[in-house]
């Protein structure tokens, strides 16, 4: 096993996958850094609008970009036609939880770099008011559970198809219908997993259409979400590897 | 030769998967702008000019730099399996018409994806939104002046992908790009960045017209990038050889 992720490493050596996995946190924080917040009230609030925005954002970005990371991840073996020699020298299961492994890390890497910048974001922008803890942190762990398991998902496609272009293509409808579910009742997020993001946000936004003004209230979206986001992480993960250990040479 | 080369291209496309994104993804655009629409009839009082917006809004933002770059990387992606490389730097074509194939190739995908999400606007704006007649001609115009805003967009795809030898790298690059241009619009500074540019000429996030006065800098900034572009492809073609 360990054999397995020492050779992941080095196949990650020219892959160039953690500047693509910071290029999509970048682009989540891009974003929410252009979030116009002048007057004092806006920025007493501004996390909690950050805490607001950011699953959105997420909704838009992560589909694909989870689409990418994992379809490179897979892409690899297919264009070296490896599968052959890897299935012969090494146990599937192995190669399976070191490729796991691998995207775990870099969605960790994503979370973590998007928790830095949360906050640094805040502190340039001059917001005032600290954001509760455990609302970040539920924010990161809601992030890493739906990334990762809309990482194995892809996967699973990128292994049964053979080619990046399913995934990827499934990547960017998802993305898609996942802003479409943001409109949509909240019932509806959990038939699109790509949505994921928005039930399990912990801030809501009330818009007074008579002022148009909008306040950010806290909400909390219960652990059934997050649950069925791990429930559905590991199912996918499975069938996975499943692929993996059927997939014909 | 570019045209016999572009012959070559199209028989690639035949029977691909890429015809699934260029079906599905401005159909759940549709879809979804058509819901929008109804569900906000209150606020979206400008007929088909608020159905336009509904429409097009998320597809030029954010999605329609990613399909383009799905078609570049699907073009490009068969020169970097195996040894095709070499056979392109050894095959007796100059090998920018090679380049310009696929750009011709990629930009004819494009322009269908426009028609088509044209069409579908205007089926969705009489089957479903029921609104009076047809859509003004002045819509028809910002479908092609996002049509221009495309060349750029195909030109860096293009060459990105040519480049990058993964397929999903210059993909998960023109979301990025499209995020940025979307906040250089909002400073009005679309102008400086080819992924803002399909969105500024499909006046996709505003009602009123937002290169009035200004489309000779548009088209301009249009026609550089893509020559800017396509001449650094050519150069990097140039100087590319085999790989032993």
């Amino acid at each position: 096993m360990l054999s397995a992720i020492r050779v992941e490493r080095i196949k990650a050596r020219r892959q160039h996958d953690l500047p693509l996995a910071s290029g999509i946190a970048l682009s989540v924080l891009l974003w929410a850094s252009n979030m116009g917040m002048r007057t004092e009230d806006a920025l007493a609030s501004g996390y909690d609008a950050l805490l607001y925005a950011i699953p959105v954002m997420h909704t838009v970005v992560m589909p694909l970009g989870m689409a990418a990371l994992a379809s490179r991840l897979w892409d690899m073996e297919t264009k070296g036609q490896s599968c052959r020699l890897l299935f012969t020298a090494q146990r599937r299961g192995h190669l399976f939880a070191a490729k796991a492994l691998r995207l775990l890390a870099l969605d960790a890497w994503i979370v973590l770099l998007e928790g830095a910048g949360f906050f640094a974001l805040g502190t340039l922008r001059g917001f005032t008011r600290l954001p509760a803890a455990g609302q970040v942190a539920w924010l990161l762990l809601s992030t890493f559970a739906v990334n990762a398991m809309l990482l194995f998902l892809q996967l699973l496609l990128a292994v049964r198809s053979g080619t990046q272009l399913l995934p990827l293509s499934l990547g960017m409808a998802g993305s898609l219908l996942g802003v479409f579910t943001a409109f949509m009742p909240p019932a509806l997020c959990f038939l699109m997993p790509w949505s994921y993001y928005l039930p399990l946000s912990n801030m809501a936004m009330d818009w007074d259409r008579a002022t148009r003004i909008c306040t950010f209230v806290p909400r909390a979206p219960g652990a059934l979400p997050l649950l069925l986001s791990a429930v559905l992480g590991a199912l996918f993960a499975v069938l996975a590897c499943r692929a993996i250990g059927q997939k014909e040479v | 030769m570019v045209l016999r080369c572009f012959r070559a291209e199209m028989r690639k496309l035949r029977g691909s998967v890429v015809w699934l994104v260029f079906l599905a993804v401005p159909l759940i655009s549709a879809i979804y702008g058509t819901f929008n629409y109804l569900q906000n009839q209150d606020v979206l009082s400008e007929s088909w000019y608020s159905l336009f917006m509904q429409h097009t809004l998320f597809y030029a933002m954010f999605f329609f730099a990613p399909m383009v770059g799905v078609y570049a990387g699907y073009l490009w992606r068969l020169e970097h399996r195996g040894g095709n490389w070499n056979l392109l730097m050894t095959a007796p074509v100059p090998r920018f018409s090679v380049f310009a194939a696929k750009g011709l190739a990629a930009l004819i995908l494009a322009l269908l994806t426009q028609l088509w999400v044209f069409a579908l606007y205007v089926l969705c704006g009489k089957a479903f939104a029921r609104l009076p007649g047809f859509p003004p001609a002045e819509i028809l115009l910002w479908f092609l002046r996002g049509a221009c805003g495309a060349l750029p967009v195909i030109a860096l795809q293009l060459l990105l992908s040519m480049v990058i030898r993964s397929f999903a790298a210059p993909v998960l690059l023109a979301l990025v790009g499209g995020v940025a241009g979307m906040l250089l619009c909002s400073r009005d500074m679309g102008l400086i960045w080819p992924y803002a540019l399909m969105l500024l000429g499909m006046n996709a996030n505003k009602s009123e017209n937002v290169l009035a006065g200004g489309l000779c800098g548009y088209l301009l900034a249009c026609a550089g990038f893509t020559l800017l572009f396509g001449l650094l492809a050519g150069a990097m073609l140039r100087r590319r050889d085999v790989r032993a």
